[in-house]
């Protein structure tokens, strides 16, 4: 079960309430009343949305080692996978070679004998 | 290989010894089960291949993300500050930069990591290794056959039990020794990559999902940001227009009119229009959750290896594929804005 960081959406709930108040400046004149108001408390809301994505980031960082470090299991299982499928054709090469120094030796021991 | 077969031919002629039909029925018999299960090791390549292909766009624009979210925080701070007159702190730019250097490394790390996990899938699934012991297989066998048509050419006499103990070692195996090895081998491919894959399955959806957080929380942030900068432009362009009819914002300059500074508000708020655009369009999420699917039908695919989970699992990360290439497109837009 994963961790369920209710960050998030409190992020995007706060996101929300910026484009919301965004839309309303965007709507009215500067000069009318209860303009800057509204304005210093998006600014507010945008200062606790930074906060909240960088405490976001930083609880989320140890999500990423902890893939980091399985993933980097798996992939040494599979670098031994590749490995041994070179090796076994080395292997096999080396055989070849054997059977063949065999080969010469009995072919060379008959021609004596 | 021709050599090898008529002397093991006649050889199991003259000796019609039991131990050696058996042995020759054992290798045929291993021989067809391996071989007819064997080749299955192929059927990742292609699936395999197109998700690393599609996998290595999303990674790519992860990290851009990743690289670019400071930058972007940055000088949008430096903009206002700018535009509202106000001294800068290098903390009021801490504030606003999500990401730490050890936070970066981290994320940047993993999607290395998962690039390596890909790639590793794709060389394994491309393997030439079961051609390669195949041939070199066929090389021993020829070897081999050389050396029992050597030993037959001896005289007989002391000789002979020498010459039966070859037979019995190496004889017959040899005509289907390196069709057995490649069939070993496909085997060997094919359940190292399910293995690999069914073992995979966990971490590679944690770090999708823990990559699609992140990026939900800097695309609600950027855009939060971004459409405040349009709605301060758009208050200084309405400031500057007011002007011209002697009406005065609260913070106004009290500078007349001024139409140099209008063009300049203008473009800035064409400018922040278009990028406020280019950002909602390069929103990944959509990458991500077909990223999510592709890799669920491989899984599948790896537990059933049913024909009908193959043809789902291409079909997902064709549109993976799909996805990936319209968030590429609107990632580079948002460079050039």
């Amino acid at each position: 079960m994963p961790d369920i960081d209710p960050t998030l959406d409190v992020i995007e709930i706060i996101g929300a309430g910026i484009t919301s108040m965004n839309r309303c400046l965007a709507n009215a004149l500067p000069t009318e009343k209860g303009y800057d108001e509204l304005e210093n408390q998006r600014d507010k809301a945008l200062d606790r949305l930074h906060l909240l994505v960088k405490i976001f980031t930083e609880n989320s960082t140890h999500r990423f080692t902890s893939a980091d470090s399985d993933l980097a299991l798996i992939n040494g299982e599979l670098q031994a996978i590749l490995h041994k499928l070179g090796k076994l054709g080395e292997m096999i090469d080396a055989a070849t070679e054997f059977v063949s120094a065999i080969d010469t030796v009995i072919a060379s021991i008959s021609k004596i004998v | 290989m021709i050599r090898a077969f008529s002397v093991n031919s006649t050889m199991l002629k003259r000796s019609g010894s039991r131990r050696t039909s058996l042995r020759l029925v054992g290798f045929l018999f291993l021989a067809s089960v391996a071989f007819g299960a064997g080749c299955s090791s192929n059927k990742y390549r292609e699936p395999i291949t197109k998700f690393q292909t599609s996998a290595a766009v999303v990674s790519a624009d992860a990290r851009k993300v990743y690289s670019e979210i400071n930058r972007l925080q940055r000088t949008a701070l430096i903009r206002k500050h700018a535009r509202e007159n106000k001294v800068l702190r290098q903390d009021d730019l801490d504030k606003v930069q999500p990401l730490s250097r050890a936070n970066l490394h981290a994320r940047l790390d993993a999607l290395d990591r998962l690039n390596d996990y890909v790639d590793l899938l794709v060389k394994i699934a491309n393997s030439d290794a079961p051609q390669s012991v195949s041939k070199s297989a066929t090389d021993l066998s020829g070897a081999i056959a050389n050396l029992v048509g050597t030993v037959n050419g001896l005289a007989s006499g002391e000789n002979a039990d020498f010459k039966v103990k070859v037979n019995n070692a190496f004889g017959v195996g040899s005509v289907i020794f390196s069709e057995v090895l490649k069939a070993f081998i496909h085997r060997k491919i094919k359940d190292g990559l399910e293995a690999a894959i069914l073992r995979g399955a966990g971490p590679i959806n944690e770090l999708i999902d823990a990559i699609e957080d992140d990026l939900r929380a800097y695309q609600t942030v950027n855009l939060a940001v971004f459409h405040s900068e349009r709605t301060d432009i758009l208050k200084l362009y309405n400031c500057e227009l007011a002007k011209k009819e002697s009406v005065r914002c609260p913070e106004d300059d009290r500078t007349p009119f001024n139409g140099q500074r209008f063009e300049t508000y203008k473009t800035q708020l064409i400018a922040s229009d278009d990028l406020l655009e280019s950002l909602r369009a390069a929103d990944p999420r959509e990458s991500l959750a077909k990223m999510k699917k592709a890799h669920l039908k491989i899984v599948l695919l790896a537990k059933s290896g049913a024909p009908a989970d193959f043809a789902e699992a291409v079909a997902a990360i064709e549109d993976f594929a799909a996805a990936v290439k319209r968030f590429a497109e609107a990632v580079e837009n948002l460079k050039a804005s």
